[in-house]
């Protein structure tokens, strides 16, 4: 009895093994993929944040931290990534207003729900450089016109050609593209809530605002946490519509972070270096990944 | 920590593209090239001359070698340039049907470098390139990714001009296309509808008669005749480029060479008046110059909101497809306080090489064999706004042309080379970046210390480069 029992158990460790072993297997193609598309990229890019390369000669030197230490007093990163900061942040709050508000209106809508929906969401298939030259014609034309109309020069003469405002010209649009990307996370968000919890609130008598405050906005935490952590990590890695629509300028204004990655790896042949800002880009969104992720996911808890 | 560790993992996944892109690189070496061995011949840099030349060359000889080559030629060339390659093709399948061109387009030098660095990094470089001379030719010939054209014995085919930029240790590495221009493009349906005459003889000469030029515009009804797209690298740098060519250099030939051995800076007088003397032009621009795009500025130019603007000849392209029968007038620069110091800017452009990354390395050199013989430039050149530059080439240049070439032949202006398009790299783009500042209101002596400031953070970076500049530098 003893020994069938451990023949028994044997059988049962060989077939975990064995589930195990395959499972590995099912798993090896993509985790060789990880390794060979995400791992060694990674590791490979922060070799080279070590080095003098200039992207075109067969030969570099390791010169250790010397591109991280001369980009902490580089002003001209300091300011690109100063206009990141300011895009990220406003370019979030937007984003998830805008996305909010928009998955509300379109769920309270009672007929052609869909048809509004697709209208909302559209933008953000558009491609972004597409969206970008769009805009730049519509500031020129459309705006200026109007600008011109309601006599304000600096409307009246291209946003985009101001320094005070080319920077927030870009958040302006990207909120337009992006925000029915984070609207139907919120749709997602808004399905799940259980309808008895708001026929529980109208029997309390709690309705519009303070049933948005106390139902609504506490049980879409989930879809809060996702489209904070997004919004953030994509705003920070914003290129092609930022080129597009102002190229970085005038001047500097509203260059970010990426566009001097880009510039210092390719136009100024300095790809150690712009690597080497690639490597502090990445450390910057896992820092404020990690924050977002442990203050988000403990509203979450606080809600359930 | 299982659930931070994940948090990582994804935090990874998204950041990596960042690193990704800036990273990455070529750590093989490529199998050694051949050698350049002839000494530098460095031809005089007294000015392109006219391929008005009637001295002929040898004729195409493709094909008549017994080699009969086939496949496909990846071309990586301008937007403008599908045209001119397709017309020289056509001509090249009849002798050899079986060879193909396709393109990969790039649309500006910007995008040019980049994707070129890109296909260094990743060891996949095209077969063949067109590419403004000058600005890495010689880089590229130094580390290896180009390939000596000495063989093909082509260079006697090129009319009289400054190779210097098309050569590395005396080698050939590029066959230049067209003389490039760098003028004012001058909208002249526009100027006869204000009554305006301008033409050989009394085109403006300084900045003093380029100016009355501009006010008698006004005067007549446009209001903004000047024009700069203040938000493209290329318009926004064209015109600091010609005054410096020809201005800057007209005092002191060996300004950059002097920039860069610590002689002279970008703050001097000498380039500060140039933001002082375009504060005249200023006043006849739009208020909207500093967010103008290219299309904006080449929309205001054919309908005739704006009347003049700085470029290279080669932009007339694309104005011709957009307007074919306007009536243009290329002017040389007059950023010249007096009439007499007035050059024209030009120079050997549009170089063609062929790549270490070439499949047919041979097939390649044949084919850029044939566009340089004097069928194959004409077929390039009748079909693209060039100016040809093999001996006895003749097409029928568009009549944009018609004064510069007059003066071209006539020998009327000295010649400002485009030498110093060897610039260290991100100069074009700092450049901009000041003249940006500039058109939104900067003061010129704190635009000029920002563009002297990151020129030396750009000599910092690269101090190989400055090395290799000055030790190859020829003082004029």
């Amino acid at each position: 009895m003893k020994d069938k029992l451990n023949v028994n158990q044997f059988q049962a460790k060989q077939n975990r093994r064995r589930a195990a072993v395959i499972e590995f297997l099912l798993v090896l193609p993509a985790l060789a993929l990880y390794f060979v598309f995400v791992v060694y990229p990674l590791f490979d890019g922060i070799f080279y944040s070590m080095t003098d390369w200039d992207g075109v000669r067969k030969t570099f030197h390791f010169i250790g931290l010397k591109n991280y230490v001369d980009i902490m007093h580089d002003q001209y990163v300091l300011e690109p990534l100063r206009n990141t900061f300011i895009y990220a942040f406003f370019n979030t709050i937007f984003l998830n207003i805008l996305g909010l508000l928009m998955a509300i209106g379109a769920e309270s809508v009672r007929r052609g729900r869909n048809v509004f929906r697709a209208l909302l969401y559209i933008p953000s298939v558009l491609s972004a450089i597409l969206v970008g030259f769009v805009f730049n014609f519509i500031f020129d034309k459309s705006i200026g016109a109007l600008g011109q109309k309601l006599g304000i020069e600096v409307m009246a003469n291209n946003l985009l050609g101001s320094k005070s405002f080319a920077l927030a010209m870009g958040i302006l649009v990207t909120s337009w593209k992006s925000a029915g990307w984070y609207m139907v996370v919120y749709i997602a968000g808004l399905h799940n809530i259980d309808q008895s919890l708001y026929d529980a609130a109208s029997v309390d008598g709690v309705t519009g605002w303070k049933r948005f405050r106390y139902v609504t906005f506490p049980l879409l935490a989930p879809s809060f946490t996702i489209n904070m952590v997004l919004a953030v990590e994509r705003s920070f890695k914003q290129y092609d519509l930022i080129y597009a629509l102002t190229g970085g300028g005038p001047g500097r204004a509203s260059e970010l972070i990426s566009m001097t990655i880009y510039n210092e790896s390719f136009t100024n042949k300095r790809a150690g270096y712009g690597t080497a800002l690639g490597v502090i880009l990445f450390l910057i969104i896992v820092a404020i990944t990690l924050f977002q992720m442990k203050v988000l996911r403990k509203r979450e808890e606080d809600a359930r | 920590m299982k659930k931070k560790l994940g948090m990582l993992v994804i935090a990874a996944l998204m950041a990596t593209t960042i690193c990704g892109c800036s990273g990455g690189g070529q750590t093989e070496s490529k199998p050694a090239e051949t050698q350049a061995t002839q000494k530098a011949e460095t031809q005089a840099a007294s000015g392109a001359e006219s391929a008005e030349s009637t001295e002929s060359t040898g004729g195409a000889d493709s094909g008549e070698d017994g080699i009969d080559y086939s496949g496909t030629i990846t071309m990586f060339c301008g937007t403008e340039d599908t045209k001119p390659f397709d017309a020289v093709m056509a001509e090249y399948q009849k002798l050899h049907p079986d060879v193909n061109i396709e393109y990969i387009i790039w649309e500006n030098v910007t995008d040019f470098e980049t994707m070129m660095t890109n296909y260094i990094a990743t060891n996949t470089l095209p077969d063949m390139y067109r590419g403004q001379v000058g600005v890495v030719q010689q880089q590229y010939a130094m580390e290896g990714y180009l390939l000596p054209l000495d063989d093909l014995d082509i260079e006697g085919n090129l009319v009289n001009g400054d190779t210097s930029l098309i050569k590395y240790k005396g080698s050939l590495y590029s066959f230049p296309m067209t003389i490039a221009y760098s003028v004012t493009f001058c909208n002249n349906d526009k100027l006869k509808e204000l009554g305006i005459d301008v033409s050989y003889e009394n085109y403006p000469r300084c900045m003093d008669e380029f100016v009355e030029l501009l006010q008698k515009c006004r005067e007549a009804g446009c209001e903004y005749p000047f024009s700069v797209a203040g938000s493209d690298t290329s318009s926004c740098t064209a015109w600091p480029f010609q005054y410096i060519y020809q201005v800057l250099y007209g005092g002191n030939p060996n300004f950059y060479a002097d920039v860069l051995s610590g002689k002279a800076n970008w703050s001097d007088p000498e380039f500060v008046k140039m933001f002082e003397e375009y504060d005249r032009l200023r006043e006849y621009m739009a208020p909207d110059t500093a967010a103008k795009t290219t299309d904006g500025q080449k929309a205001d130019f054919i309908s005739g909101d704006a009347i003049f603007f700085s470029q290279t000849a080669s932009s007339l392209s694309g104005l011709r497809n957009l307007d074919p029968d306007m009536d243009i007038l290329m002017l040389p620069s007059c950023f010249t306080e007096k009439p007499e110091d007035q050059t024209l800017i030009g120079g050997f452009d549009d170089g063609i090489s062929v790549t270490t990354g070439a499949k047919n390395p041979e097939l390649c050199k044949d084919f850029l064999k044939f566009i340089a013989s004097k069928e194959g430039c004409e077929a390039y050149c009748s079909n693209s706004a060039c100016v040809p530059t093999v001996k006895g080439a003749e097409i029928d240049s568009d009549p944009a042309f018609r004064i510069i070439l007059e003066i071209a032949s006539k020998g009327d202006l000295p010649n400002s080379a485009i030498l110093s398009r060897q610039w260290i790299s991100g100069f074009k783009e700092l450049l901009k970046t000041g003249c940006q500042n500039w058109l939104v209101g900067e003061d010129p002596a704190s635009v000029v210390d920002k563009i002297s400031t990151e020129h030396t953070r750009l000599m910092d970076a690269s101090p190989d480069w400055v090395e290799n500049f000055l030790a190859d530098y020829e003082y004029k």
